[in-house]
């Protein structure tokens, strides 16, 4: 099982369109896959038109394996499994730290999934907060999406600034553009300056307002329109991801 | 979470789609997807040994799926590059259904059983939102054979999505009020069903005897009836070695041989002296064909650990010495294939299937002198006794250090009592037989692997001593020679474990269950 969550300290990068549409690539490739909605916001979730059972909460979630796969549901998609999220989940980081050892909680509660599922996305909230180092230490790869401007820059090089200082391991965060414009000037510049960072994946995904429109469709870009553009960015990514970096993880 | 099981509903008038829509509503909407033909070709082992786990081996679209005859639920199909009459596990791409199926049926073949085309139409559950809660499958069901199609049913399929408990509930509680609560099947039932239609029995090989014998029957009669079965063995494995579909056939034919071969030489009188003298050389004459072909399967089994036992630089000369067992292996399945064929072997079964017939009906004339007329009980506890107490003499007298010989003529025997037990099994309580057949089988496997090893350094010598009259080819001799330091090394090590096997088995507690066995 691979486990990899797409996260960023900022909101509004496409952290959930890139965790819904990988996730239905990766299950397109016969590979079960489960996708967990860990932002309160429940964007993922809205996506697929799941939403969580009434008895389902964050205290249910950290009770681990058995609550948790009570509650997965099938996706449209053969292959393709969701843990929806709830709005209790807002409270996490309040119920982690009456946890014995909150960091590896996370990592704990999935490991029985391990022989049901070969990935697993999470889609995580825009923060940087106890429950993010639990996501940290659950993950084999932290994807991180960043919008090629001078600020978006800024807060991934907070993010492995945060992982020096705190002994995390940095080779697990991987990066890669999102929402370019390549008639844009700086988008290019920056793209450039960072073309030689191992850590920056060579696809990057472009500015397309049929990635908006997936809350209209509320269905992965890829099983709707794969010809978009950007769904062949996505696609392109996946391959890249599960070719080139997975396998070595 | 409960796996919600997929159910079905038989129609045999055929499914009517027009009146699916309205059942579920208000709470669902049904939405119909896609309408399609497909051919489903299902696999198993000769022995079932697939569907005993409760799976269903499908092949369809070119791609190979294992189907859960419990829930239902189907794995992720694994592209195949054909729909071939017979396959082993081993030729698929890695993964999930290869171990699976390598698990399942070991070193034996998936054979087609039967192909079934479905005229499908599928519909989403769609609820208030949207979302997919399930799937139902309209089909009408044909039985393909070679260019006939055949209707054998309709069949409403519903496959639930993890998760929607709710809807499954309500959806199949409206099918059965629709269809009827008769006619509502599991998956396992609609398997049954697909192969009672194409004519094919499931389960209907077993080569364990599962004879109940009658104590008081006379011994001709129940040797009769385990003749019968062993002679039963033996035809229904004929067309597999004939199709070479994997080695297993050849291995049980040999095994229901041998075991004839032991019945009639151990039951003494059961028939005339000149039927059982005629009937032993034919038995053994067979034997003797197919020798050289089963020793080639077993190098053949052996490949991959020969490659393993040799350094990599050495292994790679084995090549041409599998590439000729290849080429002797077609040679010798041809030449016993053909045989298998022949008038005369085929009137030779013929005539030993009708004489074991008559004697089941005509057990003889009653007379004290014809020891066919004796309880089969008493020729059991007899001659087991007397098999057992060879087997202890003989063990007993093997010293510390234990020659060839020795081990070889002790397995014979230990092979002899272990035939007895497994032929009058059912006249003895199975608490008692069973840990005494337990016992008596960690004794064999050691004396098994002793001899084997012993044979494969054998034959690997005999073939070094042929490649004097070929052109020199000091590679292949030098990983032969490595090959058998390895055997030998192996044989030496089950030579050295022989006795603290043997005190294993002969200790107080076997001969307790055996004295309790046989003093019933």
């Amino acid at each position: 099982m691979k486990t990899i969550a797409l996260y960023s300290i900022k909101g509004g990068v496409g952290k959930t369109a890139a965790a819904v549409n990988l996730s239905y690539l990766a299950s397109r490739d016969s590979l079960s896959t489960l996708i967990c909605d860990l932002d309160p916001q429940g964007a993922s979730s809205y996506y697929f038109r799941i939403a969580a059972g009434e008895k389902y909460n964050s205290t249910k979630f950290l009770q681990g394996s058995k609550k948790i796969y009570r509650n997965i549901k099938a996706t449209d998609y053969d292959q393709l499994d969701l843990l929806p999220s709830d709005f209790s989940y807002r409270n996490l980081d309040l119920e982690l730290l009456e946890e014995k050892k909150p960091q590896k909680k996370i990592r704990k509660n999935l490991e029985e999934l391990s022989d049901e599922y070969r990935y697993i996305f999470f889609d995580c909230p825009p923060n940087l907060t106890l429950f993010s180092e639990s996501i940290f230490a659950a993950a084999d790869i932290i994807l991180v999406p960043v919008i090629p401007t001078t600020l978006s820059i800024r807060t991934y090089e907070q993010l492995k600034g945060f992982f020096e200082s705190n002994g995390l391991d940095s080779s697990k965060i991987k990066a890669f553009f999102t929402m370019v414009e390549k008639r844009k000037s700086m988008h290019r510049d920056i793209i450039e300056s960072c073309e030689s960072q191992p850590d920056f994946l060579k696809q990057s995904i472009p500015y397309n307002s049929e990635v908006e429109k997936m809350g209209l469709y509320r269905a992965p870009l890829n099983a709707v329109l794969p010809s978009a553009i950007a769904s062949k960015a996505y696609q392109r990514l996946w391959s890249e991801l599960s070719e080139a970096v997975l396998p070595a993880v | 979470m409960a796996v919600l099981n997929t159910i079905c509903f038989k129609s045999s008038e055929g499914v009517s789609t027009r009146s699916l829509p309205v059942l579920f509503q208000p709470s669902l909407n049904l939405h119909e997807e896609l309408r399609r033909k497909e051919r489903r070709s299902y696999y198993d082992t000769f022995e079932w040994s697939c569907f005993e786990h409760q799976t269903a081996v499908v092949v369809k679209n070119r791609t190979i799926s294992l189907l859960d005859l419990q829930s239902g639920l189907e794995t992720a199909p694994l592209s195949l590059k054909a729909c071939p009459s017979h396959f082993l596990p081993s030729t698929l791409s890695d993964g999930t259904i290869k171990n699976r199926l390598e698990f399942l049926a070991g070193i034996r073949a998936l054979m087609k059983r039967c192909t079934i085309e479905s005229d499908m139409v599928t519909f989403r559950l769609l609820d208030q939102i949207e979302k997919t809660t399930g799937f139902l499958f309209a089909e009408t069901l044909f039985l393909i054979k070679g260019n006939r199609k055949e209707r054998i049913a309709g069949l409403i399929t519903l496959k639930p999505l993890k998760g929607f408990q709710d809807d499954y509930v309500m959806i199949s509680r409206k099918l059965e009020e629709h269809f009827g609560t008769e006619s509502r099947l599991d998956v396992k039932s609609v398997f049954m069903l697909l192969m009672e239609s194409a004519g094919v029995r499931v389960n209907d090989y077993n080569p364990k005897i599962r004879l109940a014998l009658r104590p008081d029957n006379p011994v001709r009669i129940s040797a009769a009836e385990l003749l019968l079965f062993t002679h039963g063995i033996m035809k229904s494995n004929e067309s597999g070695i004939i199709g070479s579909i994997d080695t297993e056939f050849l291995h049980e034919y040999r095994v229901a041989l041998r075991r004839t071969r032991s019945l009639l030489s151990q039951l003494k009188g059961i028939f005339p002296p000149e039927i059982i003298l005629r009937y032993r050389q034919a038995f053994r004459d067979i034997g003797k064909k197919c020798n050289a072909l089963r020793d080639c399967d077993v190098y053949m089994l052996k490949k991959t650990a020969y490659f393993n036992f040799l350094p990599p630089l050495l292994a790679v000369h084995l090549v041409p010495f599998f590439e000729e067992l290849e080429l002797i292996r077609k040679v010798e399945l041809k030449r016993f294939s053909d045989f298998l064929r022949s008038k005369a072997y085929r009137t030779m079964l013929d005539e030993w299937q009708t004489l074991l017939n008559d004697a089941l009906v005509t057990p003889g004339i009653e007379r004290e002198s014809d020891p066919g007329q004796d309880a089969s009980i008493n020729v059991a506890v007899k001659t087991i006794g007397k098999a057992w107490k060879k087997v202890v003499r003989h063990g007993r007298a093997i010293p510390a250090e234990a020659s060839d010989g020795e081990l070889h003529a002790l397995r014979i025997d230990c092979k002899k009592l272990r035939y007895l037990l497994e032929f009058f099994s059912s006249l003895f309580p199975e608490k008692t037989i069973g840990p005494v057949v337990k016992h008596l089988k960690e004794l064999q496997e050691n004396l098994g692997a002793f001899v084997d090893l012993a044979l494969q350094q054998q034959a690997l010598y005999g073939y070094i001593d042929s490649m004097k009259t070929k052109p020199a080819n000091p590679e292949l001799a030098s990983a032969l020679g490595g090959l058998i330091v390895m055997l030998h090394r192996r044989q030496e090590k089950e030579r050295k474990a022989f006795n603290r096997t043997f005190r294993r088995f002969d200790n107080d507690e076997t001969e307790t269950l055996v004295t309790e066995l046989l003093n019933r």
